[in-house]
């Protein structure tokens, strides 16, 4: 996983995971942005999400900006 | 209509079948235009930019970048993905990063996830995929070993809507 080590975003992934079902009743499509236990908000483009999230916590630190979708995709390289 | 021929050099066919498609590229943190309330930390001075060589790869749904590119560049992570390719499916980084065309005038792409994948070989850093070959005209003309490029224009460029790219 290369510079991805386990421990970044540990704990935005696992919030996003145990609020995944009921995001995706209100916000299914949209991109959601946390920074550990922090909800920022829901964005409809992924910019916007990326933004915001730039705009609150600075651009020096990791922060999930994650797709609510009920299967994650699955990226090819051929 | 602006067309970019390559390579820069006498065009060679063989080349081009052996080696592919490949051009240099520089890769940065995202470039970030749009006004800010909170203070920004990286100063644009500061920021840095790699230059390396880069692969059109049309089996590609994202771009790629290796583990040591995004690392040298010091790119942050913004999600987890699941990449299928030869050597199986992995759980990779999603990073955001800036691409832009030094030797060329095609529009700097200021934000896009990029995924993080070991590449065989030490001739390409990178694959640009179809989340940004959706923005050209890609001609490969194997028989006189050149290709270009044709972009519409240079508005800058930020990530596209997700959704067709898989």
């Amino acid at each position: 996983m290369g510079t991805a080590a386990p421990s970044r975003l540990t704990v935005e992934t696992e919030l996003y995971e145990t609020h995944k079902a009921e995001w995706l009743q209100s916000h299914r499509d949209q991109f959601v942005v946390v920074k550990g236990t922090d909800l920022l908000g829901f964005f409809v483009e992924f910019h916007d999400a990326y933004y915001a999230g730039v705009e609150k916590y600075g651009i020096n630190t990791d922060f999930l900006v994650k797709r609510v979708v009920p299967q994650e995709p699955v990226f090819v390289v051929f | 209509m602006t067309k970019h021929y390559f390579p820069p050099r006498r065009p060679d066919p063989k080349d081009l079948e052996k080696f592919g498609p490949r051009f240099e590229i520089e890769v940065g943190p995202p470039i970030i235009r749009k006004e800010l309330h909170a203070p920004i930390s990286s100063h644009p001075g500061t920021q840095r930019f790699y230059r390396m060589p880069a692969l059109i790869d049309t089996g590609a749904g994202r771009t790629v970048l290796t583990p040591e590119a995004i690392q040298k560049v010091g790119l942050l992570l913004v999600d987890y993905t699941t990449l299928s390719r030869a050597g199986g499916i992995d759980k990779v980084g999603a990073h955001v990063a800036s691409i832009q065309f030094p030797r060329y005038k095609l529009a700097t792409i200021e934000v896009i996830q990029v995924l993080c994948c070991e590449l065989p070989g030490e001739l390409f850093q990178c694959l640009i995929g179809r989340d940004i070959l959706s923005r050209w005209l890609l001609t490969y003309n194997g028989k006189t070993g050149e290709w270009s490029i044709d972009e519409e224009d240079l508005a800058v460029w930020v990530e596209p809507p997700e959704g067709m790219l898989t």
